[in-house]
């Protein structure tokens, strides 16, 4: 495909190829039982053109003849009707071609797969036999590849490893859980996060819910997604363009507690969503967010850079609010946010609780006004009292706005722990409208 | 295609195999305020295959027609690995083999349109929405999918069918001394593209219901009786209901499993709740699913009682229940996993007026905004409502979100209206990694819940 991407210099004034190869296997345990075993081996392509000016662009899945002529004819045909545009792509070159990727995701074959899940099942059957186990594990090597008519030259390959394990909440509800992300084959069972997720299990078995008052809320680094996806929608340099957005001229202003640091860290080592370069060919660096509370920077693609002054920082990626992919259109996102962490235990930050609530995961984010910043959800987790989980809860809702509540906080875990969207800490907020009882 | 398959599942130690090929074409345009953000007519193309060996189940996806040979090889190895971690050996429920050809005959087919002209209907209707007072951002987007399917088994079955559906979705921004606020709008088309022209009155009159809401105060939270509007009754319905009749949601959840028995009391006579993909025009229409089985028509709830489930082959052997022929996927890179087709909530007896004049303090409640449901626990918003007193609609309320648990909230739907009505658009996310499906419908007349715990302030 590269090879006749190549000889359309005459077509187009600028053409921008990316190309994507997934390989990705799944194992995924039900109850204890084999549930499914996924594999994925596929190879997506994107080009933008720009013709006459104006930019067009179309996607597509595997390798044809048909696929290659309507992949280029598409993107010819979209250029027709596409907006005039002065972006220009990219000039960088970077190869991050890992050789030992491929051989790490090879030699995690399905033996060493199935043993380790051997391994960690046969423990948590040890430490409690009762519990419904669910267990993921997943293995992914991705491989991208953007060559642009202005010598862009880029190429990653990366390996990532995930495992999570839980069980839902008995009676049926969410699914506790607890996930990890390395860039080699888990080999040790996480044998204390284990013990302390089966302690905190046991308080599921009663049911506690607090009365409908302002209250403590500690949120789990697993629930704090959605608190990125609202952050997300404020800084895209998208809304800031378009008017929308609620951190519009607030930058160097503080909109969050002193105590919340937050970085963009694209290049993390092991984490899941780990890039060199975005979906644009725009090498990725750590940037600063949020800083002590102040907003230090907004989020760019070549497009929003282009049209509010600002230079592109690799941020323009094909992610969505659920997954993403190919054919999404490159937007401002996140490549890998961090909410950095503080000084508080989530022993200390707990105890510090007369009553509140422990929230692990929340319901329904995405039906409230999120994108500025507004809450209003399910919360599944378990009632606080005197630092004591007291039971789990049912029926309770919890209500705000980020921009508000995150205002002022108690306290920030020492630790992170990755999530669906990035990477947090328990987070203690006071005075959160909770509906109980 | 059944030449480049040839062989595929000639092969011993195989329990069963299928093979499902799509040639997909997608229409997208999406516009943002004065600005064409995206038109593309794309192709894509790919296959997955799923086999079964030793009681154990594997599948993949792959974008090479010569890369299924190796897949399957792949397949097979690592579910023999895997058999001796399965604790319960798959078995498949018997069906009937199925040789088959159906494609869809559209009267107004939307791929008799060109790019232009499917531009040139959003541009129209962005327009619109631009001129109204107060409204400071716009997007709209035009969706259209065909996807051409070829599906084998290792049975003998072969059947070639499609998929053709089309939208138009719009997100509508207003705002008035510093409040911002969203409506949306949709119009589906499944698949007579004329479904899609001439709308501008309904746009303008969801315009009209974004520019009340920058007035209105947020909805107090609480606990209140509510009446909820079909278009959000078919969304609860969906979330709360729906998703725990799908078999594979319950198959390893021994608590759901023995909640969920037929015969159970899920809640009043009057409430009936069915799944239909054989209703012709709406976004859950089909003749067969992506695993090689009939469609048919199920009564999940019967005057009360829970009544049948939604299945794959897998699922219906594992309960010893009846197939159903729900299993889907929305593009050849996902594997087929048990979707609801249409479902909806029967028409009851009561009217509307009489839901109102039942009660003295609540809200009305209508459209919905998105939800989401984990186990027995759902979420899921309103784009507005109205406080109701003494049977009277009174002002406007909005930031409102609804949540509870099933069962209960089931128990507490106490009059179904006789004005069942279906959603236009279909949408259901569900999976990991998530499969949007925009052919599934949710259709419901008005229904009051005696009780429901409503977020808002």
């Amino acid at each position: 495909m590269m090879k006749s991407i190549k000889k359309l210099k005459n077509r187009f004034e600028q053409k921008e190829y990316l190309k994507k190869r997934v390989d990705e296997l799944k194992i995924n345990i039900e109850n204890w039982d084999l549930q499914d075993i996924t594999q994925e081996n596929l190879t997506a392509s994107s080009l933008r053109v720009i013709k006459n000016g104006k930019l067009g662009s179309n996607t597509t899945l595997g390798e044809s003849v048909k696929v290659k002529k309507s992949l280029i004819d598409g993107a010819e045909e979209s250029a027709e009707y596409g907006e005039e545009t002065d972006i220009v792509f990219s000039t960088e070159t970077i190869d991050e071609l890992d050789p030992e990727a491929r051989d790490k995701y090879k030699k995690a074959d399905a033996e060493k797969i199935f043993e380790f899940i051997s391994e960690v099942t046969d423990y948590i059957k040890s430490k409690d036999e009762d519990i419904v186990l669910d267990l993921n594990l997943n293995k992914k090597l991705e491989k991208v590849k953007i060559d642009t008519s202005n010598k862009g030259d880029l190429k990653e390959e990366l390996v990532n490893f995930h495992f999570d394990f839980g069980a839902p909440i008995p009676g049926g509800g969410s699914t506790l859980y607890r996930s990890f992300n390395q860039e080699k084959m888990f080999s040790e069972i996480p044998k204390q996060e284990i013990d302390e997720f089966l302690a905190e299990y046991k308080n599921t078995y009663e049911v506690s819910t607090p009365k409908t008052a302002k209250m403590d809320v500690l949120f789990s680094p697993r629930a704090l997604y959605f608190f990125f996806i609202s952050l997300k929608s404020g800084i895209s340099g998208r809304t800031i363009f378009q008017g929308t957005s609620p951190l519009m001229d607030k930058l160097d202003q503080k909109i969050f507690s002193e105590k919340i640091n937050i970085n963009d860290k694209p290049q993390m080592k092991n984490a899941a969503s780990r890039r060199f370069f975005d979906d644009e060919g725009i090498p990725t660096s750590k940037k600063e967010i949020i800083k002590n509370g102040v907003l230090k920077n907004y989020i760019y693609d070549l497009e929003y850079a282009n049209k509010l002054g600002e230079k592109a920082a690799g941020n323009g990626l094909k992610r969505a609010l659920f997954g993403g992919g190919i054919s999404t259109p490159v937007s401002p996102n996140f490549v890998n946010p961090v909410l950095e962490p503080g000084d508080k235990s989530k022993k200390d930050l707990l105890e510090s609780m007369d009553e509140g609530i422990l929230v692990e995961s929340v319901i329904g984010f995405h039906s409230s006004n999120y994108e500025q910043g507004h809450f209003s959800v399910q919360a599944q987790g378990f009632h606080v009292k005197n630092g004591e989980l007291q039971g789990r809860l049912q029926d309770v809702m919890i209500a705000g706005n980020i921009y508000e509540d995150f205002s002022e906080i108690k306290g920030v875990g020492d630790e992170i722990y990755p999530n669906m969207k990035g990477y947090a800490p328990y987070i203690l907020v006071d005075n959160v409208s909770v509906t109980g009882k | 295609m059944k030449d480049k398959f040839k062989g595929l599942f000639d092969m011993n130690n195989l329990d069963y195999g299928d093979v499902r090929y799509e040639e997909n074409n997608e229409t997208e345009i999406s516009i943002e305020g004065d600005e064409i953000k995206n038109i593309k007519n794309s192709y894509r193309e790919g296959g997955h295959i799923r086999v079964y060996n030793k009681g154990s189940k594997a599948v993949g996806s792959f974008s090479e027609l010569d890369e299924a040979f190796t897949s399957r090889d792949n397949l097979m190895e690592i579910s023999r690995r895997g058999s001796d971690f399965q604790r319960e050996k798959i078995k498949l429920k018997d069906a009937e083999v199925i040789k088959d050809k159906i494609l869809t005959e559209a009267e107004d087919d939307p791929r008799d349109y060109n790019l232009q002209e499917k531009k040139d209907l959003l541009e129209k209707y962005n327009e619109l929405a631009r001129k109204q007072k107060h409204v400071v951002n716009t997007r709209f987007q035009y969706r259209e999918f065909y996807s051409r399917r070829y599906f084998m088994n290792s049975e003998g079955s072969e059947i070639e069918y499609d998929l053709l559906g089309s939208y138009i979705t719009g997100q509508i921004f207003a705002k008035k001394d510093g409040v911002v606020q969203t409506k949306r709008v949709s119009f589906g088309a499944y698949p007579e593209f004329s479904n899609l022209v001439d709308r501008e009155e309904d746009l303008l009159g969801e315009i009209d219901i974004l520019q009340q809401l920058l007035d209105a105060d947020p909805i107090e939270a609480g606990t209140y009786p509510i009446i909820i509007n079909p278009k959000l009754a078919a969304v609860f319905i969906h979330e709360a209901f729906g998703h725990l009749s799908e078999a594979d949601i319950i198959k390893n959840n021994p608590a759901f499993r023995e909640k969920l028995q037929y015969g159970t009391k899920m809640g009043n006579k009057i409430l009936t709740v069915v799944d239909d993909p054989g209703l012709e025009g709406t976004p859950g229409y089909y003749k067969y699913d992506d695993e090689g089985q009939r469609g048919e028509r199920t009564e999940l709830i019967k005057d009360g009682i829970l009544n049948g489930r939604l299945h794959s082959r897998e699922t219906a052997a594992s309960f010893s229940e009846e197939l159903s022929g729900n299993m889907r996927a929305v593009d050849c890179q996902f594997t087929p996993i048990i979707r609801m087709s249409n479902i909806f909530i029967e028409n009851g007896e009561s009217t509307k007026q009489e839901l109102f004049d039942s009660i003295d303090h609540g809200y009305y409640l209508l459209n919905g905004k998105g939800g989401q449901t984990s186990g027995d626990q759902f979420t899921f918003g309103a784009e507005y409502g109205y406080r109701i007193e003494n049977g009277e609609k009174k002002e406007m309320v909005r930031d409102i979100n609804i949540s509870g648990e099933l069962f209960s909230t089931l128990q507490n739907i106490s009059m179904v209206a006789n004005d069942l009505s279906f959603n236009e658009l279909g949408g259901c996310g569900k999976g990991n990694p998530m499969q949007l499906n925009m052919f599934s419908g949710t259709g419901a007349p008005h229904i009051k819940l005696d009780k429901a715990n409503v977020g808002g302030k």
